[in-house]
């Protein structure tokens, strides 16, 4: 668990042990999260572009 | 999430984009183009950053198969969602139904951080009137506090 913690953010992580998701899951997961640095007026998404992602 | 963003609506009959909603760190911190997010298809919106951001991105094609095998990660997805929409949900309702006085102390009273944090010029295009009356009913809002 010390190194799932240590990629999915502990807000996150968190909320989805509260729902007593796995750790297998959990780590499964690690691999799929992505953090982004996102600029002051500029676009996480942009018109007419696929929305894959859920964001937080 | 840190940061902040807008959602602004495109259409090709409009001359711009129209904000219709925010999230913020502190408020509705989930956040997706719906339109697109569901049905696979190009989305008609746009989540720009209204300050530096930090953003996690759960990928759809990466959730998908492991809501099957776990349903607890399933519920913590549909928990999430249900509640991000029906905050949406609620928001809508009461720009549909309220004046624009009483959306704003609504926003005041409610949503303080989106007074604070969002520029005017997306706060008056979410609530559908010119910045020109959104100084007016910001200088009410602050003659009324100051009573």
């Amino acid at each position: 668990m010390k190194e799932i913690d240590s990629e999915i953010p502990k807000a996150l992580l968190e909320m989805m042990l509260a729902f007593e998701v796995t750790s297998q899951t959990l780590a499964a997961l690690r691999d799929s999260i992505s953090t982004s640095f996102i600029k002051n007026k500029t676009s996480l998404i942009l018109p007419n572009e696929i929305c894959h992602s859920f964001t937080l | 999430m840190s940061g902040g963003f807008v959602c602004r609506y495109y259409d090709e009959r409009l001359p711009e984009g129209k904000t219709i909603y925010f999230y913020l760190d502190e408020l509705h911190p989930f956040m997706a183009c719906v339109d697109s997010f569901f049905t696979r298809t190009p989305t008609k919106c746009e989540l720009q950053a209204i300050r530096d951001a930090e953003v996690v991105s759960l990928r759809m094609d990466a959730l998908t198969p492991l809501m099957e095998t776990d349903a607890n990660l399933f519920r913590f997805f549909h928990s999430v969602v249900l509640r991000a929409l029906l905050e949406e949900h609620e928001f809508r309702l009461k720009l549909i139904a309220f004046t624009s006085y009483r959306l704003y102390d609504h926003l005041i009273q409610h949503f303080p951080a989106i007074i604070r944090e969002v520029p005017s010029r997306y706060i008056a295009e979410f609530m559908g009137i010119t910045p020109e009356w959104l100084t007016k009913l910001k200088s009410r809002a602050n003659k009324m506090i100051d009573s």
